[in-house]
């Protein structure tokens, strides 16, 4: 191998990445070559050197820059848990009987018997599905859920009742709020669920609930809606923007 | 998803997964830093080449094929904004504002900043040399590539890559013994 092409491998040589026979024929070259070992030697303690030389570590801010850069580049999105159709139904059928429960067993005056006994009644499936839909659902993922049964053709009074007592108990606002929307969606085929919607007005505080309800009711022209809008209208308790819509809304019905 | 290989994680990226934009950022954000600060010999415009450089990994995610390998690309898409930052001519004669090497320890022994000082005529030495013998080293120096990887990322052939290697080398020890001979 002649020094030329000898000195034009001394890199890959130095970092062990020739081929065996290419290597060894620059160590036996460099074992009779006094001119290329010379230069072989200042080279590989060069290299060495320059191949030690400090990580520039980036500043410390950098990182939360980029993440707030990030945010602008890929909105937050809610992941979405894809399921089956049939396991939606029986996630939400099983959320909707837990809080059914609930408001069952909170809400009324009937015994902690019946209560005791429709739990029981839950199947082992149903309680499979209910833990790992309860572990897994977010708020979010209950509006989805409450979402999805709406598009159902099922409006049975059990699913029904479910929704109602979602709408008028469950701690998110939102997902109480899918639920009027859902109810609304489904009001035109079944008669209690105009009911229903109007009995909420009086036990619904917040004021976005209290808007959205009125604005349904007063969409699906609910005459018996006049008395519980007027209520709020009159109350000493409802936010000033909440009586104002309902003042223009009631001109609607 | 710190498990995920950079590939898995570009998938998930595609996806819209933010947090995995946020892990090959954490992997590879100090790799790329260094790579800017020692191609544009400018810390601050480091800075924002470095945070281009992830953003557009964002931007073309949609673009990812499986086949490709993510440091490659990632270095590819930092190239061409090396490239377009090189073009704006006023940065071709920033070549005395070199990045100091960080102290390890404001009290350094009398060696340790003999050291430093050593690296830092090292980088004067590398502002020296012309961009693409500057890149090279870079890329088979600092960043670990290979003759074919090189080839790959700057449109060239393992043989040439091979022979400016050593002439990028070979010019860098020049200018370096120059250097600590002034």
């Amino acid at each position: 191998m002649k020094c030329e092409e000898v000195k034009l491998n001394l890199p890959a040589y130095i970092d062990g990445k020739l081929d065996e026979n290419t290597a060894n024929e620059i160590s036996s070259h460099l074992k009779k070559c006094a001119e290329c070992s010379e230069f072989h030697a200042g080279f590989e303690s060069f290299l060495g050197f320059a191949d030690g030389m400090p990580a520039v570590e980036p500043p410390a801010d950098m990182k939360y820059e980029f993440l707030k850069m990030m945010e602008t580049e890929m909105p937050a999105k809610q992941k979405r848990i894809l399921m089956p159709v049939w396991l939606q139904v029986a996630a939400v059928l099983a959320v909707a009987i837990i809080t059914y429960s609930g408001g069952y067993y909170f809400g009324t005056e009937k015994s902690r018997g019946q209560q005791q006994q429709l739990q029981a009644e839950l199947s082992q499936t149903k309680q499979q599905v209910l833990l790992t839909s309860l572990q897994e659902m977010t708020g979010p993922q209950k509006i989805d859920a409450v979402y999805t049964i709406s598009q159902l053709s099922q409006t049975g009074d059990d699913v029904i009742d479910a929704l109602v007592n979602t709408m008028n108990s469950d701690k998110n606002v939102n997902v109480r709020l899918a639920a009027i929307n859902a109810l609304s969606g489904m009001a035109a085929k079944n008669l209690r669920i105009k009911t229903e919607l109007i009995r909420s007005l009086s036990l619904q505080e917040n004021p976005l609930l209290q808007i959205s309800l009125i604005q349904v009711l007063a969409e699906m022209g609910a005459k018996e809606a006049r008395p519980g809008i007027e209520q709020i209208m009159n109350s000493d308790k409802a936010d000033e923007n909440v009586k104002k819509f309902a003042k223009d809304m009631i001109k609607v019905i | 998803m710190n498990h995920l290989s950079d590939e898995q994680l570009m998938v998930q990226l595609v996806q819209g997964s933010r947090q995995a934009a946020a892990v090959l950022y954490d992997r590879y954000q100090s790799r790329v830093y260094g790579y800017f600060v020692r191609m544009a010999s400018d810390r601050e415009a480091a800075r924002d080449l470095t945070q281009n450089t992830f953003l557009r990994v964002i931007r073309y995610a949609a673009t990812w094929k499986d086949d490709k390998t993510f440091v490659y690309w990632l270095f590819r898409i930092a190239r061409n904004i090396l490239v377009d930052y090189y073009r704006s001519a006023r940065h071709f004669s920033e070549l005395d504002d070199h990045p100091e090497i960080a102290a390890k320890d404001n009290e350094a022994s009398l060696r340790e900043s003999e050291v430093r000082e050593s690296y830092e005529m090292l980088l004067d030495a590398m502002n020296q040399l012309p961009p693409g013998y500057r890149e090279i080293i870079e890329l088979n120096r600092f960043q670990g590539f290979s003759y074919r990887e090189i080839a790959a990322a700057t449109d060239s052939n393992e043989n040439a890559v091979k022979v400016k290697t050593f002439r990028a080398i070979q010019k860098l020890k020049e200018i370096y013994e120059k250097i600590m001979v002034e």
